[in-house]
């Protein structure tokens, strides 16, 4: 069951892709090399009227593995200004298992498992959640340093 | 297809191909494994039979001070018997079935804390796994087995190492000890870690350990640790401000936590982690009248299977009692099967994450022995004010619990993904094969039956943020036979939900639901900004509802 379940989730994707494709009038999916593998939504939480959470699907449409560091994604609005942000490769809550109040770092696996960082094969895809603060502008793009995704529209 | 089962299958494909084996425990532990619970049973006090006796140059003048009557003359009398002054030299001269006997004083064990860690002379003791998936990057090493029982102190201040070299996991020598405060009260006796080692006290494959009637502190990790134990009991102890942990048991059965109090611990009061594979058909592990509070955690259990917790007090932590699916390297994956009944959740909304406590508790390069040790450092992110929390769990019972003053929720139950967990490479978990797929195991079949929300002992009215918080998601989840006080109803989210015995049907989960949760995963107390990640309201403290 399982196995046709993400089989179907596979085809749906691919689905998803090509229609946002063909009826976004070409909107972007992303400059560099990944993109939204679907169409993302952004949430608000009525308890922080100032934040927004965006949760979707990125896909590394290169032919080489991409290494992404979740903190290393920034957040930027139209004129490019940074915003306070935070990224996770996950769609709900995860933890470590590692405690925090000891200073030491979070071991790279251990990185890995919670969506820390994210290691995305060629034409593969993984879940994605950013949240920023909106203060006087708006988010426009998810910037990882060597291209960006954007967020208008979403 | 939903976008939420959409994601769930791509975070399923994506972690299952990445994740090949587990990179570590929490506690940084070897790989654990059960024991055979048949083989095992809970130790009984023991009144007489053999007996070492242990005291301090100045528990003379203590039991006269402290003591009067029979117990005064009990311990004068067992004064003249005192052949140790460290709780370990008693150990390590005990037998099988032996009492070790504390009369009152404080126990620094100071050969013990001579001892170097990392230890020279098990400098080859130590267990390595590297996830071949990661390319070197997972790669962990911890002390094993025989590092423990040839270096019994380099971590620990007081070691019960019950098992010889051979393979069997199993205790072979001081077994069944019982490790005892003279005192008529627990603070009479005092064990004092002073940060110096991460275990006051270790029993490890200890089978029948027996710990009662004394008060422990300042562990670096675990004021005390019991693990691969077949058969323990800790009563009438008092832990307070362990670093991460005041009571923990890990991969072990048949055990007893009993009068326990436990306050000031940075992740949980009382652990009862790996808890045992009952499967719903046995408890293998009781938890009674304990008194847990001041910690982040009052009650905390990755894979915290097969425990019953009744008859107990679980008040002003950050979150009162949480049960989950996250961590990887726990067998018995995924949560299931424990009950908590006639216990008092309460006033769980105590603030470890404000920004004077981020800067006092995170400042980097500050040595832990310039921290003051009764400052609570929270190790782990939590929803402040939340009661009861199953994040991954199924088949729980929470029946006739009292439930109020948790300023966000009262019982609060979410979805993990079974690929966020990573794989057991001890074998003992269901999502053990890189075959497994199953995103949606988790969490399902709980029941919430009978209990008294947002109302105390007293009936005076003092509501939960929202007495039930649920993100929609599983099956068989329901809720029957709430109440809350007079002229007020049970308050929920969703505002409808299902009874009993709740829908075989498959929930989905609500995404708005989701995208609250997410970027609390983010929580990073040495970041200015994501010591309160965008996104996540879990870190305030709710305001009092009306």
């Amino acid at each position: 069951m399982g196995r046709i379940i993400l089989a179907l989730g596979l085809v749906i994707v691919a689905v998803l892709a090509v229609a946002t494709v063909s009826h976004g009038g070409g909107e972007r999916l992303g400059e560099g090399a990944l993109v939204w593998d679907q169409k993302p939504r952004v949430y608000r939480n009525p308890a922080l009227p100032n934040d927004r959470v965006l949760r979707g699907v990125v896909r590394n449409d290169s032919l080489r593995i991409m290494s992404l560091t979740a903190r290393d994604l920034d957040v930027r609005g139209a004129g490019g200004g940074e915003l306070e942000s935070a990224a996770v490769f996950a769609p709900t809550f995860i933890r470590g298992v590692f405690p925090e109040n000891r200073g030491s770092d979070i071991p790279e696996s251990e990185q890995l498992r919670i969506g820390l960082r994210a290691r995305i094969e060629p034409g593969k895809a993984v879940p994605i959640t950013v949240s920023w603060r909106e203060r006087g502008g708006r988010a426009a793009r998810v910037d990882y340093g060597t291209g960006s995704l954007p967020i208008g529209g979403a | 297809m939903k976008t939420t089962r959409l994601l769930t299958a791509l975070a399923a494909l994506t972690l299952v191909s990445a994740i090949g084996a587990t990179c570590a425990y929490g506690h940084a532990e070897r790989l654990s494994y059960y024991p055979n619970h048949k083989l095992g049973s809970v130790p009984k006090y023991k009144r007489s039979g053999p007996s070492l006796v242990v005291c301090k140059a100045d528990s003379g003048s203590r039991i006269r001070r402290q003591l009067s009557g029979v117990a005064k003359r009990r311990n004068l009398a067992l004064l003249r018997r005192c052949g140790f002054h460290d709780i370990q030299a008693a150990v390590n001269a005990a037998h099988s079935d032996m009492r070790i006997l504390v009369l009152p004083g404080v126990y620094r064990e100071e050969p013990s804390r001579r001892v170097a860690e990392p230890a020279e002379a098990c400098s080859g003791d130590y267990q390595e796994y590297q996830d071949p998936h990661f390319e070197g990057v997972g790669t962990v090493r911890v002390p094993n087995f025989e590092y423990q029982r040839k270096c019994p102190n380099a971590q620990n201040l007081i070691a019960v190492i019950g098992d010889g070299p051979d393979k069997d996991r199993r205790c072979d020598h001081r077994c069944n000890l019982q490790i005892e405060g003279t005192g008529t009260k627990p603070g009479q006796v005092l064990i004092d870690g002073s940060r110096k080692k991460l275990n006051v006290i270790r029993a490890d494959r200890a089978d029948g350990i027996h710990l009662r009637n004394f008060t422990v502190q300042f562990s670096d990790f675990n004021n005390i640790y019991v693990l691969e134990t077949n058969g323990f009991r800790m009563e009438n102890i008092v832990s307070r401000w362990s670093r991460e942990y005041g009571f923990l048991s890990f991969t072990s059965d048949n055990g007893l936590y009993r009068k326990l109090t436990a306050y000031g611990s940075g992740d949980s009061g009382i652990y009862p982690g790996s808890g045992p594979e009952g499967h719903c058909k046995r408890y293998g592990i009781e938890v009674d009248r304990v008194d847990s509070y001041g910690n982040n955690i009052g009650w905390s259990g990755t894979a915290g299977n097969g425990i019953y917790t009744h008859d107990s007090k679980f008040h002003g932590n950050s979150a009162g009692i949480t049960t989950d699916s996250f961590a990887g390297g726990h067998p018995g994956m995924p949560q299931d099967c424990s009950k908590w009944e006639r216990n008092e959740i309460y006033s769980n909304n105590l603030d470890l994450f404000n920004e004077q406590r981020d800067q006092y508790c995170f400042e980097k390069n500050r040595p832990i022995q310039e921290r003051d040790p009764k400052v609570v450092c929270p190790a782990f992110p939590v929803p402040v004010g939340t009661g009861l929390l199953i994040a991954g769990g199924n088949r729980n019972i929470i029946r006739n619990n009292r439930v109020w003053g948790n300023w966000r929720a009262g019982v609060m139950q979410f979805w993990v993904p079974s690929s966020f967990r990573g794989t057991d490479p001890t074998g003992q978990s269901k999502n053990s094969g890189p075959a497994y797929e199953a995103q949606t195991d988790t969490s399902n079949g709980n029941r919430m039956l009978g209990n008294v929300m947002g109302m105390t002992p007293r009936g005076v009215r003092a509501p939960n943020g929202v007495d039930f918080w649920w993100d929609e998601e599983g099956h068989r989840n329901c809720w029957s036979a709430n109440r809350a006080g007079a002229g007020t109803a049970i308050t929920s989210d969703p505002l409808k939900l299902p009874g009993c015995p709740g829908s075989a049907v498959h929930h989905d989960i609500n995404p708005a639901k989701l995208a609250a949760l997410a970027p609390c995963g983010t929580w990073d107390p040495q970041d200015d900004v994501l010591q309160d990640p965008p996104g996540c309201d879990w870190f305030t403290a709710p305001r009092k509802p009306r």
